[in-house]
Parts: C-alpha cells; structure tokens; sequence
C-alpha cells in the first residue's frame, strides 16, 4: 500500500537528519502572504480531527502565534493517510467566518425579527435552567426536546436527555441514511450499519447511487481506496445513477435509470446470478437464514425484463452486469448510498443491493463487501472508559420520538416527521433546544413547515439554539449559546477502519474559542450543574478535559511511557496495531477479514450454553449463550464454534429477517388502526406511489437533489473557498427534455411539486392526496448529463441567512449582531464575493426543500428525497 | 546527478475533480476569491447517454529560464530561483500596470494573474516560499490529492516520485489503452515542466481559452459549453 510522503514525515525525517540545516535561513527571509513561512519556529502542528463533514478524518493543523493556518491529513491516521478534501482544507473558513456568532444573544424583537441583545452566559444558562427546572419539578420532562444535526457528542448526549429524564433525544438520521443504516443491521446486527468494503483490493464495483468521490460519509477513505482499486487491479466500476455525478463520470459505465428503481435492478441481477447457477451455496447455505432454494423461489419473477420496465435499464446489460459482477466474486462488492436508499421503497433497496454480496459469497472476503470493525466496539476494539455513573433510560414515552406507525424504525427514529408531528400537535413541547442543526433549511418542507412551527410560540415556547453560526434555524432562536467551531473543541470520534484495523481518534482545540464561544460539552456540564435535582451527579467531572482525560484513560503507554489522554493529544488517533491477536493469537499478523469464520477460543467458549432456534421458514441453528446475557457468544456450524455475525440472535447473515414482519404486525396509527405497508421477511421491491405514471406522461418529471464534493448539506457555505466554487445551483434538465419545453440555458421557471396522489401505506399522519406542495422559481441548466425524466436541484444553496458569504450578499446585507463580534474581518468578505449578484453575479442559488415533500420510507422512516413529482412552467 | 528541474504531473485518470488542489494552494498562500494558482476545469462532451465529464488541473507551466514571462520581464519582478524556479521576486515586486500587463500577455498558459490585493503579479510557484521544495518537501496541492493524482519532484533525479511515476505508466497498457506522458503546448515551449497522463488534442484545446483570473471557468454552465 502506497503512502505518500507529507509535510509531517517531512519534518520528523528532516529533524532527524540534520536538524535546521534543511531549513536555510535565506528561505525564511521569503515569507509567504498568507504569513506562513518555510522555517517551522513559532510554528506548532496540532493533531485533531475535521468536522466540515461527518468523515472524521484525522488532520494536522498549523497553528501561529495562537492563530491556526493551514489543514492537512495526519498521516498517522491509517484511514486519511495524509489527506483531506477541499472542505478540510477550507474548514479555517468557518473558524474565522466573519459573521460567526461569538457571544450569547437574546431576542428582543418578535421571532424571527432579527433584533438581539448581548447576554452574559450567567444570564443566557440561568434563564435555561431556570425554564428546565420549573418542568422538572413539574413532572413534565418529557415536553424538553433536545435536537441536533452533526453531532460528535456521542453518548454526552444520551447522558444529558437520560440525566434530565426525556425520551426526545432527536436525531437527523432518518432525513440522512437511515434506510442504508437499517437495511444493512437488518442483515448483520445492532451497531453494524455502515459497510466499509474492501475497495482497494476489489476488482468490480457495482454502485447504487453513491457518489463516494464526491460526498458519502466515510466517502474520504473510499475513494482514496477505490482509485486505488481502479489503477492497481484495474478494477471496474459500474454506476447507477439518475444524473452523471462525478463518481458517475469516473465509472466505466454510467447507467441512467428512472428514480427509485435500483432495488429491481438489484433483484434482477440476484434473479440471474441464482437462476444461472452463479450462488455460492456454501456461503448461502452455511452462513444465512436463508436457502438457495428459498431464494431461488422468491427471487423467481424478477427477472431482467421485468426490471428493465421499471427502470429503463436494458434487460441485457442487467444480465451481462450481473454475470461480470459474479465471475469476479469473491473480489466484488455492490453497495449504494442515498441515491438509490432515500426513496420511500429504500429500505429494500438497500437489502436488495447488499443481499447480492450474500449471494456471491464475497462478505468479509478481500476484495470483497466488508464491515470494518470499530475501534469503539465492546467486543474487541479499544474499550474507551465511560465516566460513570451512567443514566438509566427515562421512563417517559414519546410518540414524536418513537411513532407507532414505525416500530422498525429503530433507534434512528422518524426525524423528518417531527415537525409535522408538532405541527398536528401530536405532542407537547415547552422547551426545544436545537444543537448545530439547520431544520428550517435542511428539513423536507423545512423552509415552510419547520419554519413555521418555530414562527409558532404555541407550538414551540421557548426555543434555545446552540450553534456557532446564524443559521435559518438559529435565527428563529429565543437565546442564542454560541457553540465552538470544530478547531476549537473536544470530540472523541472516529470513523470505520477501511484498513480494518480499529483505531480512536481525538478532536482537540487547536486554537481558544473566538470571543466568549464555548464548547457544546462544557454547556451541557454547566446546565446539568445549574439544573441539579440529581441530574449534577452523571456530570461529576471538573471541565471538559478532565472528561476526555478520564474517557481515553485506557489508551496503553507507547515505547517511550506515553499513554492514555497525553498520548491522544501527540498523536490524534491511537491505532490498535494488535488486532485481531487480541481476539485469538491464531489471527496474528492477519488482516480483519472473514471475521465470521473466526473459531473461538476455548476460553471465550466456556460458561456457554447452546440453543437451536428454528425459523418460520423452517431453518434451524444453534447458537452459544451465556446465562443471563442478551445476544449469542458464538454460533455452531458445521460442528464448530465460530463468531459468525455475532450480533444477530441467529449468528447468520439475515437475508430472512422475521422482525420485519414482526415491527409490520406492530404498527399502529394513532388511532389505533393496523398500517399496510409492505413488511417482507425476504428482500422484495414495491413502485413509488404515482411514478409509474409519471413514467408515461410528457408534462411530469421527478425532481431530485445531490450533493457535489466541495459542501455539506447546509454548514459549508459560509466558507468562501467553497462557495466561490459551487454557489449556484440552477435546476438540471435534460437536454432534449428542455427543447421540447422550449427552455434555453439560464432560463427562468416555475417548479411546482406534487403530493403522492394516494396513501399506498397507511400512514394516516403524512398527507397523500395528490395536491400541490409548493413552487420554487429557478433557473434551467439544460445538460446531456442527466436522466429525461429527472430534472435536479443540488443542495448546497439558496441560504437566506448563515452570514453574508452564504447568501451573497457582499456589500449589501449585514449580519443582525455586528454590533457585538469578536470575530474579525475579512477582506475578501467585505470587497470580493465575486458572484454575488452586486458585482454583477448569479447570486446565491436556490433552496429546494419547501418544495421537498415529507415522505417517509413505511419501513424505517427514512425521508424519501427523491421521489417528488414536478411539473415546469416557464415564466 | 544532473541539474535539478522540478516538474509536476496530474494523472488524469485519478483525478476526480474534487478541488482539493485549488483549495489548499488558496490556503497555503493566502489567495483572494477570484484568482487562482491552481485550478480545476471540469469540461463535458458526447450526448445523453454517452456523456463523458473530465477534470483537468491546470497551473503555471513552470517553464524554467524558457519561461516566456521571464523573458519578457525587464524589471527584475521574477527571478530564477537556486532550484530552476520562476517565482515572483518578493523584494521587488512590480506595481507598474504597464510591466504586469505585459508580462502577463507574454504567458501563453493562462497562468499569470494580478494579485487583486498586493497589485503585483503571481502564480504557481511550486510552493517555493513556503515549503523546503529544494529538500524533497511536497508542495500543499501535491500532499492533499486523496486519489493521488499529482505527483512532484526532480525529473533529473530517476529516483524522484515523478520520475518514477513516469517510468511505471508511460507507454504502459491500462484497461486496453496505451497511456502516454504528455506536456502542454510543449512544441512552443520546450522546457514545460507540467506532464499529464490522459490529457487529449481537445482537452488542450477547451483549456487554452481559460485564464486562471476568470472564475466563472467553475459554474456549471461552462462545462458542457467547452465541449461543445
Ligand atoms: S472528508 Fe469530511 S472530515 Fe474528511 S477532510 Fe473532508 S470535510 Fe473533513
Ligand atoms: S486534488 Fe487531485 S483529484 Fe482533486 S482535483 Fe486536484 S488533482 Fe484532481
Ligand atoms: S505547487 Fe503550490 S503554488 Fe503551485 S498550485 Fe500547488 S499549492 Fe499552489
């Protein structure tokens, strides 16, 4: 494996060798404008980890004189080897964002005004406290909601919702990759529910609408991973996507298909794979709930021609696909992301996709579909200390929280419902605390539904926002706390080990919070203190560090005696080189493949009991327990103990998974009425609600939206280098589609969307009725890069607040607190927003969301983005 | 081991287009919005469903004491630096509208551009000032490109990054293709020393009307409009 040589190597091997020498002095007198300078005096390099996006990779900052001044990868971080994206290199942008909030405000105008005074944080922590305490005492926990979007608290959080006693711990997986999440730990276990293949060994890719390259979490470490792949072993990379994304671009073959229709697609190559014999029964056999003769009958009726009607993609290349793909088995991997999961049939599809990895016996196998272990597992990562004591679960319920309609929603919950929830007062709120998320933009009909619940004082009395910029959302905030920027806090986090090797890694402040910023950890501390009623004691530590000291407490001393928290804050990750010795010394120096097929020790065998368990479909296996613990020690095949997939009841690859079916039979409306959705054991596929229709008809497309490499959903435009490359988002067309509307390049419309025209699943809380959702007026780019019946509007843009750069408004608009800012100015904020529409620009894009329908996968609750139905008006 | 002459090359076939490049030279040196050491063009071409879309990096040509903006310059506001490069002289930077004008003319790469704050001229300077290039340190584009598609280093020195990359690739077979290493427009200046692997006759052709002081190379409409 290659690893390129970088500027920390550099200086180590340097300073090793002849010490300043390399460094002549005549080089320093040349200093460069950004004050950076050759020679590293007064130069310090800090390890932590990025958070311009939720990759997590680990980075070593320059910091001078207190102030931080250029980002790299860490090489130490066996996931970034060295790297970060253009986010990681731009993230000093949001450190020093001019129009960052630095000091706590409060509302004195009505919601919404914009009018603010400076506060002290006594006062700002006092009047919360006070609020929480009143609810406390009044029994009413449950009516205190906690929020948030990116966060890296971890089980901080938990603890804080736990401490206080609320159940409304929400979360944004469900408008994210929940339908990837669940799809995947339906399959493999609780915990497991991100793949992290073997990409640099592999030789054929089959992608379901992920664009690794440009976005997907963990998207970093796969591309690094997958051009390897594509170079070395002249891996081939196939893509099904609706629009030429960039990861698209680079595939050497790019299959446009008609929205949500990956999942036939992937049925239809499971359909031939089993039906010309190219299975792997052993794996099938031995290591699922499943049969191949189970399989065989389920999977009977796709069939590539039935596929190719959905979809528009050649029953032929389907079927070729499908052979290429299992004839490079075991070195082949077919996964996806939020292209082809976030649609209300995504659940499947995301079963559908991975279930071809079962069927060609490449899981766990070099080369192959692979889940990396974590550093954080029980079982056999890094243990991390949890300071206790631990609160318990609260015994408050919430129905916003956990709605009946999706038993199987799991843990992720049904976040993109929530407002509409509350909206239809499903349940009271008193006090809402949003940490670092954006709802009234990022939300489906966020700038519309959310926005106006928050406009609501009756819906939501007392709205306290936590967050380092001035968001859509934080605007709507009756006291502002302003949170540090990721440079300047503590996290520990991590990501899944590619390398399959676990690691940890530390987040630290590379420079002080700006101003009176403070680190969201140290808020909550603060609160639980000021809040008591027994809540102080889950927070017994003194400050933040002292948690962090106590958390990595168990990371072993190197050679040189440095361990634990020291050792975190040198280095910024500690790599688990032992692994997977420390398993069972019979797996020394051998990578974390096949995990399944480990024996186990005898030690770990001992204190076991066994247990056959038969399914309904009528397979048995027995598995270790032991007394008085949930979950299987080990699983018996063949006659030996094994892992297996440990964290499933079975220790098999659950491709028949009864708990669907279960969660179906479960699910209630609020009334008490049984639901209808589709609740199947095997993988299986259902058409969206009125897309086939739209399928025949001339007037209607599907508007989707995508994400492009240099932004995250709505917490990078602010950053300048970023929003100077991608800043305005006119709506994609195809190019043939366009002319038969008539439409030229730059020509303005309006989109309008339209609601599901009926409620196929029951849901008796989403509206399905057919009638309009909103309109958005935009430009057209017409493109030959895109599907006919799509049209697409990226997200990104369109930002009406989040300070000037994000909403280019350079020169003319003002942030509403510039009175009280401790943040600096910058030139290029004040004087060279190029494309702001006063220098004669585009100005700053579009929002899509008002027009984004609420829709809801039945299965799990993932937000279906794209399956909105639109029609176009030129203006 | 011969003079030195540092040279770059981008593997077309690794690059993605993620900007990553651009970002960090904007980070490294401090450049202002609207101008650019490094860029990243993004040009499409064919028609539904066989549209292809290319990245291609591009930067000062780093064209040694060929360098036509060193020749054309009579003030002393670029120099030759000990390890062959042409920067711009910090010491004596020319604020004369006419001499940058000139100078920036004579470049027939589109890599030059005034620096709208300090009002003089600059460009790629392979991270000279701010990085021991002399000693083997990577420039900040080179060392951030996750798919490793930029390559540096003395292509006297055969045991250079770059050499080395050259000899591994140039003239190889890949996915059915014969891969060459080929140097922009290196009829007219002999001494590039920018390479790729992947750049074709149209690629050249898109990229010679861009210059790297006009930003508008990066909206979306301008893709498919120089593959056209
Ligand atoms: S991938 Fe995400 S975490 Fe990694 S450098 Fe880029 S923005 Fe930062
Ligand atoms: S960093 Fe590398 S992959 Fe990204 S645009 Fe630059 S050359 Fe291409
Ligand atoms: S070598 Fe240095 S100056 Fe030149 S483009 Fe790369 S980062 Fe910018």
């Amino acid at each position: 494996m290659s690893r390129k040589f970088n500027r920390r190597d550099f200086l180590k091997s340097s300073a090793a060798m002849t010490g300043s020498l390399l460094f002549p002095l005549n080089a320093a007198a040349l200093p460069g404008p950004g004050g950076d300078e050759k020679r590293d005096t007064g130069v310090e390099h800090i390890p932590s980890m990025c958070l311009n996006c939720t990759t997590s990779c680990g980075i070593l900052v320059r910091v001078k004189n207190g102030r931080a001044v250029k980002i790299d990868g860490n090489p130490l971080d066996p996931n970034v080897r060295g790297t970060v994206c253009a986010k990681g290199q731009a993230a000093l942008n949001q450190l020093y964002d001019p129009d960052r909030i630095t000091c706590p405000l409060k509302r004195v105008g009505k919601r919404g005004e914009h009018k603010w005074k400076r506060i002290s944080w006594d006062e700002a922590l006092g009047e919360i406290a006070g609020r929480l305490i009143r609810l406390k005492e009044a029994g009413k926990e449950e009516e205190f909601v906690f929020h948030h979007g990116r966060s890296k608290l971890g089980s901080l959080k938990k603890r804080f919702c736990r401490a206080y006693g609320t159940p409304n711990d929400l979360n944004h997986t469900s408008i994210c990759s929940n339908n990837l999440r669940r799809g995947l730990n339906s399959l493999w276990g609780k915990g497991i529910d991100f793949d992290s293949s073997d990409f640099a060994n592999t030789k054929y890719i089959l992608n379901f609408g992920s664009n690794f390259f440009e976005c997907h979490q963990g998207g970093h470490y796969i591309s690094k991973r997958a051009m390897e792949g594509i170079i070395e072993n002249e891996a081939k990379l196939v893509t099904f996507d609706i629009r030429l994304s960039n990861t698209a671009a680079k595939s050497d073959e790019w299959h446009p298909l008609f929205p949500g229709s990956d999942g036939a697609i992937a049925l239809a190559m499971g359909n031939t794979i089993l039906s010309e014999g190219l299975h792997d029964e052993q794996f099938i056999e031995t290591w699922t709930t499943t049969t191949v003769e189970e399989l065989k009958a389920a999977y009977r009726d796709f069939t590539p021609e039935w596929a190719a009607k959905i979809s528009d993609v050649p029953a032929a290349d389907i079927r070729r696909l499908a052979k290429e793909f299992a004839a490079a088995a075991p070195r082949c991997i077919a996964f996806l992301n939020r292209g082809a999961h976030a649609h209300s049939n995504g659940f499947y599809t995301a079963r559908a996709v991975y279930t071809l990895n079962a069927l060609t016996g490449n899981i766990g196998m070099p080369g192959g579909f692979q889940y990396s272990i974590k550093g954080k597992h029980k079982e056999w990562g890094i243990r991390l200390n949890e300071p206790q004591p631990f609160p318990r679960k609260p015994k408050k319920k919430s129905k916003v929280a956990f709605p009946p309609e999706y038993p199987y929603s799991w843990v992720k919950k049904v976040g993109g419902n929530n407002f509409l929830y509350w909206k239809n007062a499903r349940e009271k709120v008193s006090v809402y605390m949003g940490y670092c998320i954006d709802a009234a933009y990022t939300w489906p009909e966020g700038p519309t539904i959310t926005k106006e619940v928050f406009l609501d004082e009756d819906i939501i009395p007392f709205h306290v926002a936590i967050d380092a910029f001035y968001s859509e959302q934080t605007a709507l905030a009756d006291i502002i706390l302003p949170d540090g920027t990721f440079l300047e806090k503590y996290d520990h986090d991590q990501w899944d080990a590619y390398d399959y090797v676990p690691y940890v890694g530390l987040r630290q402040p590379v420079v002080k919070p700006l101003g009176e910023a403070r680190d969201v950890r140290d808020i909550l501390h603060e609160l639980a203190h000021r809040i008591g009623h027994g809540m102080e004691k889950y927070f017994p530590w003194k400050d933040t560090e002292a948690y962090m000291k106590e958390v990595f407490a168990n990371i072993p001393p190197d050679e040189k005696g440095v361990g634990g928290f020291e050792r975190m804050k040198r280095d910024g990750v500690y790599v688990q080189e032992d692994f997977p010795a420390n398993i069972h010394p019979a797996y020394r120096g051998k990578k974390g493949y096949e995990f399944f097929k480990w024996e186990l020790p005898p030690e770990k065998i001992k204190d076991t009991f066994s247990e056959t368990i038969t399914l309904k479909n009528g397979k048995k296996v027995e598995v270790l327990k032991r007394k008085g613990k949930k979950g299987i020690a080990g699983v018996i095949r063949n006659g030996k103990a094994y892992h297996g997939f440990h964290r499933m009841k079975t220790g098999l690859f659950e491709i028949y998974q009864e708990d669907i079916v279960k969660a179906g039979e479960n699910a209630r409306n609020l009334d008490g009425s049984k639901l209808d959705g589709i609740y199947s054991a095997l993988p299986t596929y259902y058409p969206i609600p009125g897309h086939q229709e739209v399928r025949v008809d001339d007037e209607k497309f599907i508007l989707t939206t995508f994400k492009v490499n240099v932004h995250t959903q709505s917490r990078t435009a602010n950053q300048k280098w970023l929003s100077e490359i991608w800043h305005y988002n006119p709506m994609w067309i195809n190019r043939e589609a366009g002319k038969r509307l008539r439409l030229r390049e730059g020509d303005e419309v309006i989109v309008t969307t339209w609601r599901h025209p009926y409620r196929a699943f029951g849901d008796k809380a989403i509206p399905a009725d057919g009638s309009r959702v909103g309109d958005l007026r935009v430009r057209v780019h017409l493109t030959d890069a895109i599907h006919p019946k799509v049209i697409a509007i990226s997200n990104h843009c369109g930002h009406w607040e989040y300070g000037r750069t994000a909403t280019a408004m350079a020169g003319k608009g003002d942030i509403p607190y510039r009175n009280f800012t401790f943040a600096k100015p910058d030139r290029d904020v004040d004087e060279n927003i190029w494309w702001s529409e006063a220098k004669g620009g585009n100005g700053a894009g579009y929002a899509p969301n008002s027009i984004m329908q609420i829709n809801p996968d039945p299965v799990s609750g993932q937000q279906g983005w794209f399956d909105n139905i639109a029609t176009i008006r030129k203006v | 081991m011969s003079k030195k002459r540092f040279a770059i090359l981008f593997d077309l076939r690794r690059c993605n287009g993620c900007y990553a490049c651009q970002t960090a030279c904007k980070a490294e040196h401090g450049i202002p919005l609207g101008v650019f050491r490094i860029r990243v063009n993004t040009f499409e071409y064919g028609k539904y469903p066989d549209i292809k879309r290319a990245f291609i990096p591009t930067i000062c040509a780093q064209a040694g004491k060929d360098s036509p903006m060193l020749k054309s310059c009579r003030d002393g506001s670029i120099v030759l630096d000990e390890n062959g490069i042409v920067r711009k002289n910090r010491e004596r930077p020319s604020y004369n509208p006419g001499e940058i004008e000139k100078i920036i003319r004579s470049d027939p790469y589109g890599g030059a551009f005034v620096h709208p704050y300090e009002k003089s001229i600059d460009f790629c300077d392979f991270c000279a000032t701010t990085r021991n290039i002399g000693a083997g340190e990577p420039p900040a584009c080179v060392t951030t490109c996750n798919t490793e598609a930029i390559y540096f280093g003395n292509i006297s020195d055969p045991g250079s990054a770059i050499s080395r990359y050259i000899r591994k690739w140039d003239g190889s077979i890949w996915k059915g293709e014969r891969l060459h290493v080929v140097r922009m427009k290196a009829r007219e200046v002999p001494d590039v020393n920018v390479y790729y692997i992947g750049l074709t006759p149209e690629m050249e052709a898109v990229i010679e009307g861009h210059k790297q002081f006009d930003p508008t190379f990066l909206e979306v409409w301008r893709w498919q409009e120089a593959g056209r």
